[in-house]
């Protein structure tokens, strides 16, 4: 007989009280596998951390998001957001199914072309765009969404130089009715200025207006706010239509939609309180074809979702490093992936499994990366089992922003690796060196 | 007043008395009508008074404002030409007669004019009834006109084929009569005289020769129907002679084409249906024989304009079944041409045949249970559809499948598959929970609309309180009119919808197609119409900017045409230009090549070229066919050419004879669409097209085209000699 695992005694206190509405029990359902990958043989071939995509869950995802909308409005086309994500593995798959490009930079928009899209799939979106960019956009014939006057003075001064018209829209922010107001990026609908920067472009005659903007905000739970949002937008394209007898291509909602994430503070987790595709679908297409566009030539309806398509195909393997009790009697469990890789711990309350059986014992753990940093906590309070140092555990939904916004700070970045549909498991990035890091520098002589 | 305006005048008179002649025979042939004008002339009396006749109503017709182009096809002249070859022939020559036919013709002129209007009311033809009541007019009044004579002409056969043709005819003449064998065919060719009043076997001779010169099929039918005829005599045991002498024959003959090849495009069927008509005929003409005999007038034609207009009228009370026995929309000169033409009709513009209806949603659906299907698409319903949402893994509900919610069609709007009236809603009926049915209120929450007369849509097991519009509403296509629901006998979400020729939910369903959609199964086709099948993945098809633009022609602009032809450049101008009957048409300012097209947001068609073939035209007409303006990547889709564009004459004239029943010559058009480019605003869209020439099925002749489609209506042909032609389709 085998000898059975060492669990450390718990002592939990016991609640007299009302019981919570959850009921007690606490089993830790437990991941041994991702997509038919035994966790142990990933750690074995790649080392951990490990960040691992699933190709198949980016395909679905980005199915039932395209179903939901191409099921309710006629022109739908999807954007890929290159922040939310820009490993070129994951936006080919995107590209791969039909989506655009959504850039904010140059050094996107490069990354974009690199990656065989047609510079007239591209949307320029952002800020921040250099004269250069500007002109190799509007050589490219990309769309280019003008986010302030400077950009629009700029672009309309760019049409002495090239022969190329720009294809632009502008981005308008606007009150939906929602906390807080995005006012920062693009041009305000209430105060008019939305429809004064339509009228310079219009009456410039020098630039293409194709399309409308808006971004409303991010993680928005509250569908309603892009009904509301895409009903101001088709009234300034109605109004372009009735003024200038010109027909606006293409409606812009942007992204923002939320992910399955649970917000910190949430009361409830967000696989049970975000809305879904669905939902958000039901609220743009319904009140596109409820306003006074005309049915028979809707503009296409383009959305740049990224967080909701990507969050879940990620997933992050880690390894406990130690465990350890506080002083204030609370158990923590330190593992080898911090907030400088899993830079979303910051907004979310990552769900953490193990990947091996546990007993049925749970204890309020706080989860440390292995940084020397006082902030480097993955999730401050968890129901855990009880594992053991070297034991995996892996992070769900991390697809989002982490691999984009993820810094190295003591320790290296690691390997992502691409699990495809059929199973096999590819290195899409590799992960630093020692070399990586010190290739970029310079001793001044003096040093050496 | 200049010389060219009354060459114009004299040109259109003398077309309209040549066509008076062949319209006898509903064609417009010229060598055809110099033919029958000669057959007139046998007798020479009566090919003046005809001449006369024609002359003296067509002038009246002109000058009075009637219809130019009626006038012009000798649809006016015929009648009164017969009256006054049928007058000239029973009189004694001599002025008298000649007054009285000029009265006679303008009689059978304000007669036609008359029974034109009342007919027309029904689209009926008025056939040759002006000339029965113009000529059983002239005949009862003749009794008191002491000035004419009465003509023994017609009785004494030897002596009029001696003065018409010497011993040479007579002897012919004799030869024929003596033998027995041929006694059929000489009483078939003496009842293609008696259309001409002309009682001898010349006179068929030449007009057999030109009917069959005319139409292939005119002229079997011709035969077809004589011997239906002559058979059902035979049967009945009837009198047979009276069909010698009472220039009966011919309503057999002319019954057999009006129905078998000019008023019904002529197929398998109509020649059936001749067969089936012309006993009717004989017996109907032995009646009407017993009936005018106590008034001594002649029956002439009347058996076959009543069994024409009988027949006709009945055909077009159909609510269905117009496949077979097709009304002829667009009447070419010949039967033949016709029938090409509407093969044409048939494969590309079925909406002269359909109401176009879309698919009545958007996006990817499935049909879950299609036409006769194995769950309740039976009997009185079986042409009916029921439409789901899956996804990529088949599976048409997420999470557990148990709420109505969880299925992916649940909810999603419903769209006006065309416009139309609403004509009943039934709300109120509750979802059922999934797996159960409600066979109380069967259809559930349902909605009727009202497209055309006898077609109605009906969509069902909608959502309660879902509809957005209300019964007696007028829908535009595309309009949101409710939502997906499990309301009636409906154990999981589904759209049923169904096309009924009655308004009433639930209504017996007809089979009717739907239009423009994208459907995938094994393989991703294009339909113009098409009935979807069960698991067939369908989504509506979208119009391509570029082309629609291109294809948008307007009557009366003009088009540049630019052609590099082994490396010589010419410029042309090309005319978009409408007809009497709205068909549009491009004509070739330098050759006059006229195409006629079809175009709409959906595609542009091609139907019928007439001109020189070695124009620039004629090689738009054969490049661009056939062009859907919906763009899917690697799609192509067939159409067929009508043969007698691309086969010599000769191959042609054995061809029409069994062209209703097969087609050894074939010509088809392919196109394939190339590459586009993906773009909100697209520069530019490729496209290929082909041409095979084919005889019983062995490649004759194929032709290549690389068709460019560009911004701003640019079309770019480029053919297998890399000829190119760039048509600017917006100057």
């Amino acid at each position: 007989m085998e000898k059975l695992k060492y669990e450390r005694p718990v002592i939990n206190k016991i609640n007299a009280g009302v019981t919570d509405k959850f009921g007690m029990g606490h089993k830790i359902p437990i991941i041994q596998e991702l997509e038919g990958n035994k966790i142990s043989d990933l750690t074995n071939k790649y080392g951990s951390p490990l960040f691992v995509i699933s190709e198949k869950k980016i395909r679905d995802k980005y199915n039932t998001a395209k179903q939901a909308f191409t099921t309710r409005y006629p022109k739908v086309q999807f954007a890929w957001s290159y922040k939310t994500n820009y490993l070129n593995a994951v936006c080919k798959v995107f590209h791969s199914e039909g989506s655009w490009a959504e850039v904010v930079s140059g050094f996107e928009y490069d990354k974009a072309i690199e990656n065989g899209v047609d510079g007239k799939n591209i949307i320029f979106n952002g800020p921040d765009k250099s004269i250069a960019d500007l002109t190799k956009a509007i050589k490219n014939g990309s769309y280019i969404h003008i986010d302030h006057f400077d950009e629009l003075f700029d672009i309309i001064k760019l049409t002495e130089t090239v022969s190329e018209k720009p294809k632009v829209a502008i981005r308008v922010n606007m009150d939906t009715g929602i906390y807080p107001k995005w006012d920062r990026f693009g041009f305000n609908y209430e105060n008019g200025e939305a429809w004064n920067a339509l009228n310079r472009i219009m009456l410039s005659g020098k630039l293409e207006l194709v399309g409308l903007h808006t971004h409303i905000g991010t993680y928005i739970m509250a569908p309603e706010a892009y009904g509301v949002a895409a009903s101001k937008l088709a009234d300034l394209a109605i109004n372009v239509d009735k003024k200038f007898n010109h027909k606006i291509k293409y409606i812009d909602m942007g992204g923002g939609f939320a992910s399955d994430n649970t917000l910190k503070g949430a009361y409830l987790p967000g696989k049970d309180t975000c809305p879904s595709f669905d939902d958000y679908a039901d609220s743009i297409t319904n009140a596109l074809i409820n306003s006074n566009l005309d049915t028979q030539n809707l503009p296409t309806l383009i959305l740049e979702t990224g967080r909701a398509l990507i969050d879940d195909a990620g997933d992050v393997i880690a390894t406990v490093l130690a465990n350890k009790r506080l002083a204030d009697g609370r158990r923590s469990t330190i593992i080898d992936i911090g907030v400088n890789m899993l830079f979303t711990s910051f907004w979310y309350d990552h769900e953490i499994y193990p990947t091996k059986q546990t007993g049925s014992h749970s204890e309020d753990t706080t989860i440390f990366g292995p940084l020397c940093m006082n902030i480097d906590v993955v999730r401050s309070a968890i129901k855990f089992p009880l594992i053991q140092k070297n034991d995996n555990v892996v992070i769900k939904r991390v697809g989002a922003y982490n691999m984009t916004q993820w810094m190295q700070f003591i320790t290296m970045r690691p390997k992502i690796i691409l699990i495809d549909t059929k199973g096999e498991s590819h290195i899409i990035r590799e992960n630093e060196t020692g070399q990586t890091l010190t290739a970029m520098e310079k001793t001044p002589t003096h040093l050496t | 007043m200049n010389l060219d305006k009354y060459k114009v005048k004299i040109n259109a008179s003398l077309n309209a008395t040549l066509r008076s002649y062949s319209q006898i025979f509903f064609s417009e042939n010229k060598f055809f009508s110099i033919l029958l004008l000669l057959v007139s002339f046998i007798d020479f009396w009566a090919g003046i008074s005809g001449i006369i006749a024609v002359t003296v109503c067509n002038l009246t017709a002109f000058s009075m404002g009637f219809n130019k182009e009626k006038i012009k096809k000798g649809l006016y002249g015929y009648n009164a030409l017969l009256v006054g070859i049928g007058t000239g022939l029973n009189f004694e020559p001599g002025i008298v007669l000649l007054i009285l036919i000029i009265f006679a013709a303008l009689l059978t002129l304000i007669i036609t004019i008359n029974i034109e209007g009342i007919l027309s009311k029904y689209s009926l033809p008025f056939l040759s009834i002006p000339f029965l009541f113009g000529i059983w007019i002239v005949i009862l009044a003749s009794s008191h006109f002491d000035a004419l004579g009465l003509s023994h002409r017609g009785i004494y056969t030897y002596n009029e084929l001696y003065s018409a043709g010497g011993s040479t005819f007579v002897k012919i003449y004799d030869w024929f009569n003596s033998i027995k064998d041929f006694e059929i065919l000489k009483i078939y060719l003496l009842s293609l005289g008696a259309i001409f009043f002309q009682n001898n076997l010349l006179a068929g001779i030449l007009i057999a020769i030109g009917l069959l010169i005319y139409s292939r099929i005119a002229f079997t039918l011709s035969i077809t129907g004589f011997f239906a005829a002559f058979y059902f005599y035979e049967i009945t045991g009837s009198d047979f002679a009276q069909l010698e002498y009472t220039f009966i024959g011919f309503n057999y003959i002319l019954t057999s084409i009006a129905i078998g090849g000019y008023f019904v495009i002529p197929s398998a069927k109509t020649y059936l249906w001749t067969l089936i008509l012309l006993p009717i005929t004989v017996i109907i003409t032995i009646s009407l024989q017993n009936l005018f005999l106590p008034w001594g007038i002649p029956i002439y034609s009347l058996p076959f304009n009543i069994v024409v207009i009988l027949f006709i009228y009945a055909l077009r009370q159909r609510i269905t079944g117009n496949k077979h026995l097709t009304d002829t929309f667009t009447k070419q000169n010949t039967p033949e041409k016709t029938l090409y033409l509407n093969k044409t009709y048939v494969q590309i513009i079925k909406d002269k045949n359909f109401f176009p209806l879309n698919l009545p949603f958007w996006g990817k659906w499935t049909i879950s249970q299609a036409h006769e299907g194995e769950y309740t698409h039976k009997g009185f319903w079986k042409e009916a559809w029921d439409f789901i949402i899956v996804d990529k893994e088949n599976s048409q509900f997420k999470s557990s499948g148990e709420k109505v919610e969880d299925y992916l069609c649940y909810g999603k709007n419903i769209i006006a598959p065309a416009s139309g009236y609403v004509m009943n809603i039934n709300d109120g009926i509750k979802d059922n929970k999934i797996g159960d049915i409600n066979t109380v209120q069967n259809w559930g929450n349902s909605i009727v609309i009202m497209h055309a007369e006898y077609l109605y849509s009906q969509l069902s097991h909608l959502k309660s309180g879902s509809f957005r519009v209300k019964a007696g509403e007028y829908v535009q296509k595309g309009q949101v009119i409710a939502e997906v629901g499990n309301s009636g006998h409906s154990p999981y979400p589904h759209l049923h919808f169904q096309i009924q020729a009655s308004p009433f939910v639930g209504s017996k369903t007809i089979e009717y197609p739907l239009t423009n959609y994208i459907s995938e199964n094994e393989t991703t086709e294009y339909k113009i119409f098409g009935i979807p099948k069960l698991n067939d993945k369908i989504s509506q098809a979208v119009p391509h900017e570029l082309i629609k633009e291109a294809i948008h022609l307007i009557p009366g602009q003009k088009i540049s045409v630019i052609s590099e032809i082994a490396g010589k450049s010419t410029e042309t101008v090309w005319e978009v230009e409408k007809d009497y009957y709205n068909q549009t048409f491009i004509q070739c300012t330098e050759t006059k090549s006229t195409a006629y097209f079809y175009s709409d947001e959906t595609g542009f068609w091609f139907n019928n070229f007439y001109g020189n073939k070695k124009s620039l035209l004629f090689n738009f007409f054969i490049a661009f066919y056939n062009v859907k303006s919906a763009f899917y990547k690697d799609v192509s889709f067939n159409s067929f050419i009508r043969p007698n564009l691309f086969f010599n004459k000769i191959l042609m004239f054995f061809q029409d004879f069994i062209s209703p029943v097969y087609l050894f010559l074939k010509s088809e058009f392919k196109i394939f669409y190339i590459e586009e480019d993906a773009d909100l605003s697209p520069e530019y869209v490729i496209l290929k097209t082909t041409v095979k020439n084919s005889i019983f099925g062995n490649e004759n002749k194929l032709l290549n085209f690389e068709i460019k489609i560009l911004k701003s209506g640019i079309i770019q042909i480029i053919d297998n000699k890399s000829n190119k032609i760039t048509i600017n389709t917006k100057i």
